[in-house]
């Protein structure tokens, strides 16, 4: 039995290497394979029960920039996620939906979707798949009906086509629908910035400025902005009103202890995904680090990580240069110009 | 969530090979028919539409009311033999209508959902019966699921809050005060009423109200399932306990676990089991 164990290893190890033999010039192509960044985290996302292939990532991709989605036909995702700035929105601090409606949040940037377990500024999601349900039914986002857009997709003079070549379905579905769209966003991975490229030693340097401001950051920002990811992905009232117009967290828990907590937002790309905080109230990373220092307000939920000897965290001019410098190093252009994200229309 | 899903797998295997023991190598496998019956009282629930403003059914509280719409989630439904053996309905979603396995939607509008068909149970004797009303973890972790699960078709789903409605109730009732959320109701029905009841988090250490609820019952008798035999279990959802200690002047709109828990935690009392066909 062991023996015929052994014959049957070799047997296919001879063949994983004939294989290879084939390829010795070429690299695989690994556009439309999600991969997962050796210093990141294993990922969250069910990748078993929805494969990445180039069809339904195209598929997904064309959905994302598709104002069909909303019930006039004005507002897609794109027009609050720009790839140019890490899919954030820069124009507006309250997200913009169908008739001009105001939303109740900042359009967060997106990066790393895959690797997270909860979802929008109070985590009410936890999967993936379930996000854009979200932005599509929201009155204040693209105020339309799953069922309306299900309908409109199926009577489509191309739609149908495009899911029958990425899923081999006849009718689309919301599942089918959602999956296109998670195959777009859960392969949006930002891991070439120069930070990365620092850390997995491909080369890169950091300066001096950049180096003191990596310290800075370990020591005072990372135990909320943490990992690979730079968020440990809790929720915290990081200070910035004394009471609360969004209950953030605690509209999900219904717990006053979570009362104004929102999730600890990446870093990765902060830069470039101005403006910040739940409600984009910040326009700088200067105006954020002035917050931290000299800003924070008590209140009951207040983040036990800000209570020192005095409210927030300390910061002298130099080290918030530092910091900034650091934050920029975390700007990754080869994911803000990946042309396998370009809206292709 | 994927844990689970083995865990139900494993049991089930379990009990098929345990079941096999000491059973001869002839047995076949059998169903259970669970038929749900929805009344109030002591009458059947009779469904009106929207803006009638007849009151065929009194609350507990001696409040009328009527029912325009009645919906519920069965899943993990289990049977435990005397000797401990459990048989677990395996439970699997996936983005096609028929992906989705051992979950079942119970709508009072449609006769056809009412009887739930329980098959390929390892033959065996049984005595106890139980099932959840709501949709778990793994029912959601897995990502987005078709057929009774999909939102643009049968599934109640909180976006917000992401997971599925285990039990929707909405009518109309003199003394409610209009329920803006209802689904079957226009917005501003003055007298319309929507319980809906959602919270599936039940994570160790979290503080989220779980309100998806196990219905367990004791048989008195053993129940035979398999080498022919295969039952029905008349199984009836009493609304008046349903809603007992709410008032509609209160509470029209329910829309959120922490809100539905008082309907949640009348859920265990509300089904009955009233007989089994053998």
């Amino acid at each position: 039995m062991n023996k015929l164990l052994i014959y049957f290893l070799l047997f296919t190890i001879g063949l994983a290497q004939s294989c290879s033999k084939d390829d010795d010039d070429t690299e695989p192509d690994l556009t439309y394979t999600f991969v997962k960044p050796e210093n990141f985290p294993e990922p969250t996302y069910t990748f078993d029960n929805n494969p990445v292939t180039q069809e339904g990532f195209e598929l997904g991709r064309r959905i994302f920039f598709d104002p069909l989605l909303s019930i006039d036909n004005s507002v897609s995702c794109g027009n609050c996620h720009n790839q140019a700035v890490a899919f954030s929105d820069p124009q507006h601090t309250l997200s913009i939906g169908v008739d001009g409606k105001v939303g109740i949040r900042n359009a967060p940037a997106l990066a790393n979707m895959a690797f997270m377990d909860e979802f929008f500024w109070d985590g009410g999601v936890t999967h993936l798949d379930f996000v854009p349900l979200n932005a599509i039914e929201a009155d204040f986002e693209m105020g339309e009906e799953i069922a309306n857009v299900i309908d409109k997709l199926n009577n489509h003079s191309e739609y149908p086509q495009l899911f029958k070549e990425a899923f081999d379905v006849d009718t689309i579905n919301t599942p089918r629908l959602l999956h296109a769209l998670s195959q777009y966003t859960a392969m949006m991975v930002s891991a070439t910035s120069r930070y990365d490229k620092y850390i997995r030693n491909e080369g890169e340097e950091l300066t001096e400025d950049e180096l003191a401001g990596l310290q800075l950051f370990e020591t005072k920002c990372s135990s909320c902005h943490e990992g690979a990811l730079f968020t440990d992905q809790s929720y915290r009232n990081n200070g910035l009103d004394e009471t609360f117009d969004d209950r953030g967290r605690a509209t999900i828990t219904e717990l006053e202890s979570d009362e104004g907590k929102f999730k600890v937002p990446s870093l990765r790309n902060v830069a470039i995904t101005d403006p910040y905080m739940h409600d984009g109230r910040f326009f700088t990373l200067e105006q954020v680090l002035n917050h931290y220092s000299e800003g924070v307000w008590e209140s009951a939920t207040l983040d036990e990580e800000l209570r020192g000897d005095q409210l927030g965290i300390p910061l002298t001019e130099t080290e918030k240069a530092q910091i900034i410098a650091f934050l920029n190093t975390l700007t990754d252009t080869d994911f803000t110009r990946d042309p396998k994200f370009i809206n292709p229309r | 969530m994927r844990n689970l899903l083995t865990l139900a797998l494993l049991v089930s295997i379990l009990s098929f090979s345990s079941c096999g023991d000491d059973k001869t190598p002839s047995d076949t496998p059998g169903s259970l028919t669970l038929s749900f019956d929805n009344i109030v009282g002591d009458n059947q629930v009779i469904l009106a539409e929207e803006g009638i403003t007849e009151y065929p059914h009194t609350t507990l509280g001696q409040q009328d009311f009527n029912i325009v719409l009645l919906r519920y989630y069965v899943s993990q439904v289990t049977l435990e033999g005397s000797n401990g053996v459990a048989y677990v309905d395996p439970l699997a979603v996936g983005p096609d209508p028929d992906d989705v396995e051992g979950i079942y939607l119970v709508t009072e509008r449609q006769t056809v959902s009412h009887n739930i068909e329980i098959a390929n149970i390892p033959a065996g004797t049984y005595s106890k019966i139980s099932f959840l009303i709501g949709v778990d973890s793994t029912g959601i972790q897995e990502g987005a699921a078709g057929g009774i699960l999909d939102p643009a078709a049968d599934a109640w789903f909180w976006n917000w809050n992401a997971g599925y409605v285990a039990l929707g109730i909405e009518g109309q009732a003199p003394e409610a005060t209009g329920d803006p959320a209802a689904r079957t109701m226009l917005p501003d029905n003055p007298n319309s009423f929507g319980y809906h009841v959602g919270g599936w988090k039940d994570v160790p250490g979290s503080m989220f109200v779980y309100n998806n609820k196990v219905v367990t019952f004791n048989l008195s008798e053993q129940l035979t399932i398999g080498n022919g035999s295969n039952p029905t279990a008349n199984i009836t959802l009493d609304v008046q306990k349903l809603i007992e200690g709410i008032d509609f002047a209160e509470a029209s709109a329910l829309h959120s676990p922490l809100a539905g828990s008082p309907v949640s935690e009348n859920i265990p009392n509300a089904f009955e089991l009233e007989s089994i066909e053998q």
